[in-house]
């Protein structure tokens, strides 16, 4: 399985062979935690160059639906696929599915103590991209991302996530995608308890990366991002399932009528 | 006392002093402490203090203080990246294989057994009367019997020593290399940094170390000692550890526990000078089937008004290995406007080990200026490891990161950088890296 990975998703390293372009596949996908159901057959495709959003009421298994697809141990799958190119991803540990191409931005993320973002991010990106890459050479880029997150210097030298406001949490998740480039970034609330001008930053670092190896899902309750970051998709879950799709025009709605509306329109 | 007819007998003992050359005073020292262990039994499980460590399959018999036969005289390997800074004495199985240069007027750094014989006035009266005693129990008494040779640290008054004075222990095998005792003694006003590094390949299981440090100060006194266990799988290490720190003197102290099987290392900071202060850290990492019981005790006895006294503990744990913290803190009635504060913190990093942490203390005094304690102990985090995993890290990986950040706060406090690079050394062999 690990072989095979390396075949589909390290095409940006080595020969010069153009990247595939990337395609997530979520087919009839069920999760559940402690025995309880939450994802109940969920199915989805976020291609290259394509901006998916998710938005649903609270509760309505968004963050399961994105930690199940990263691996966390906590979340069962009861059935369904989950493809990254072909590649089942659900047979893959965490660090094997970031290593294919897949990125998650936590909704909260965690604090880990003693661990400076440097250190952290400098061994993820070798980790990332399999080889070293020399303390320097890693300074520059770090300096690069760091400027277009406008972010403090000061931030390398901190320990992960340790007294991180709120939006300092989110833009060093957004700091560790700019770097990380991911080819599938699923972004679980990222805009939640932003300001302003933070969520310019957020919108200004994922379109950076848009373009055909970069395709990405944001969860979000509210439009104002989607100013930011304008999907081609929207999708609505509610309890467990993607009850309707459309295009942007679907957050707008939500956004007026509320989910209830919705709800009554499809049943 | 069955578990002693295997040892040498009293004529054996003093027939050797003899021979080495040892002054009276020191054979009779001998001879009283072999006197007195005979009349001591192991410590029972039913002592609380005793509890939890099992000492079934301990034979003192196996205690041996001969030097391995056609031993190596050369600095060992291991302490290649160690040797070539500060002022540095290497014993190798108990025989000084390099003494330090360039030592400022009237500091000594020998090996004990030479002090004895060359500076009994200094050695002497500080030699187990003050910090620990022969009496204290069946492995202190056999210790003064059989000690051989160790450090003896002089500072006379007002001495500064810049450099770290550094005594490397190796033992090749069982024998004198595993009974050391290391006595420090700074005057009035001295300061040094003392870091001392026991270390050895693996041993036949059930391999006794008896170890004792001293650490005494005067007046106003500055010693900074860290002390490393790192002796080989197999070793049955006995520890105790004293300092008597001086009035207005200050004691740091960083002790890390790697090595050895079955380990019990206890540690006592003695306050009974007004002003005194004594900050110590027990750093470990436990892994396989090691067993590591910790004692570390400030006492602030009634004399030791405005004392200052603190304990950390912190470590790891994995496979299958077990680990006792018994932190305690005393301010006795007359101790008034003393400190004390205790912190335990383990992590655990599988199923299947297991820490116990006991904390206690007692408060005499009804002056204290402050006091405390805080023990935690847990499984690591596996929201931490999995949101370190999912930024492409293995688990093998993450885990390192977290155990570097645990201990970070406490290597931070390290100031010389080998000792440093060596302690994240054997942690992350410890990982397996
Ligand atoms: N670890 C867990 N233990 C127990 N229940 C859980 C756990 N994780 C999620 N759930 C439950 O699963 C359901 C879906 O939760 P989830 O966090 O996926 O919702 P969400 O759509 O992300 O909501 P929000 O918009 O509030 O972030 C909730 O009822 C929640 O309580
Ligand atoms: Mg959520």
């Amino acid at each position: 399985m690990t072989r095979l990975v390396k075949e589909h998703s390290f095409g940006r390293k080595g020969d010069g062979a153009v990247a595939e372009r990337p395609v997530l596949t979520i087919k009839d996908l069920r999760v559940s935690v402690d025995g309880k159901p939450i994802v109940k057959g969920l199915d989805l495709e976020v291609k290259g160059g394509e901006i998916h959003a998710l938005m649903g009421p609270n509760g309505s298994g968004k963050t399961t639906l994105s930690k199940a697809i990263a691996g966390h141990p906590r979340y069962t799958i009861d059935g369904g696929e989950v493809l990254l190119n072909g590649v089942n991803l659900l047979e893959l540990s965490p660090d094997e599915r970031a290593r294919a191409g897949l990125f998650l931005a936590f909704q909260y993320p965690v604090e880990v103590p003693g661990v400076t973002v440097a250190n952290f991010l400098r061994t993820a990106l070798q980790a990332i991209r399999g080889e070293e890459i020399g303390v320097w050479e890693f300074q520059e880029l770090l300096a690069e991302k760091m400027k277009l997150l406008e972010m403090d210097e000061s931030f390398a030298g901190r320990y992960l996530n340790e007294g991180f406001s709120g939006g300092e949490k989110k833009r060093s998740e957004m700091l560790q995608m700019a770097l990380l480039q991911p080819k599938i970034a699923i972004l679980d609330e990222t805009d939640s308890g932003l300001d302003v001008d933070a969520l310019k930053v957020v919108g200004k670092t994922v379109n950076s990366m848009r373009g055909e190896n970069f395709g990405a899902l944001i969860i979000t309750h509210y439009n104002r991002i989607l100013k930011h970051i304008r999907p081609d998709v929207v999708h609505i879950m509610v309890d467990g399932r993607i009850i309707r799709t459309g295009g942007p025009e679907l957050a707008d709605l939500v956004e007026e009528k509320g989910y209830d509306w919705i709800r009554s329109q499809v049943a | 006392m069955a578990q002693l007819t295997s040892l040498t007998s009293r004529a054996a003992l003093e027939a050797e002093a003899r021979r080495r050359g040892e002054p009276d005073w020191l054979r009779e020292f001998r001879l009283r402490a072999w006197d007195f262990a005979l009349g001591l039994d192991l410590p029972s499980r039913t002592d609380e203090k005793w509890r939890r460590t099992d000492l079934t399959g301990l034979d003192l018999g196996r205690v041996n203080p001969e030097v391995p036969a056609g031993a190596p005289q050369e600095v060992p390997e291991a302490f290649a990246p160690m040797v070539g800074e500060g002022k540095t004495l290497v014993l190798r199985n108990g025989v000084a294989v390099r003494a330090p240069e360039g030592l400022p007027a009237g500091v000594i750094v020998t090996d004990l057994e030479t002090a004895a014989r060359q500076y009994p006035d200094l050695v002497q009266p500080y030699l187990m009367t003050q910090a620990v005693r022969p009496e204290e129990s069946i492995f202190t008494a056999l210790h003064a019997a059989f000690f051989r040779g160790g450090a003896f640290v002089y500072l006379p008054r007002g001495a500064q020593v810049e450099e770290p004075i550094q005594i490397l222990t190796w033992a090749d095998g069982p024998g004198a290399g595993l009974l050391g005792h290391t006595l420090v003694v700074a005057e009035e006003g001295a300061s040094a940094r003392v870091v001392e590094y026991w270390a050895s390949p693996a041993m036949p299981e059930g391999t006794p170390h008896l170890g004792v440090v001293e650490i005494l100060t005067g007046p106003g006194a500055r010693i900074d000692y860290s002390g490393v266990q790192n002796w080989g799988p197999g070793v049955w290490s006995f520890t105790t550890r004293r300092t008597k720190v001086g009035r207005d003197a200050t004691v740091n102290w960083l002790l890390a526990e790697f090595g050895g099987e079955l380990v019990r290392s206890e540690q006592y900071t003695a306050l009974d000078q007004e002003g005194g202060e004594g900050n110590l850290k027990v750093l470990f990492f436990a892994s396989g089937n090691q067993h590591i019981d910790i004692v570390a005790e400030d006492l602030h006895y009634p004399t030791g008004r405005r004392t200052v006294g603190d304990i950390v503990g912190r470590g790891v744990l994995q496979d299958q290995s077990r680990v006792v913290f018994r932190g305690k803190g005393h301010i006795m009635r007359g101790a008034k406007g003393s400190t004390c504060f205790l912190r335990e913190n383990a992590l655990m990093l599988n199923r299947g080990c297991r820490a116990d942490s006991i904390p206690s203390l007692f408060i005499d005094d009804d002056q204290v200026e402050r006091a405390g304690h805080a023990a935690t102990s847990g499984k690591i985090d596996e929201d931490e490891l999995f949101y370190l995993m999912s930024r492409g890290l293995t688990r093998k990986q993450a885990t390192r990161l977290i155990v570097e950040g645990f201990f970070k706060p406490i290597l931070d406090t390290v100031e010389l950088p080998a000792l440093r690079r060596e302690l994240e050394s054997l942690v992350d062999r410890k990982l397996g890296l």
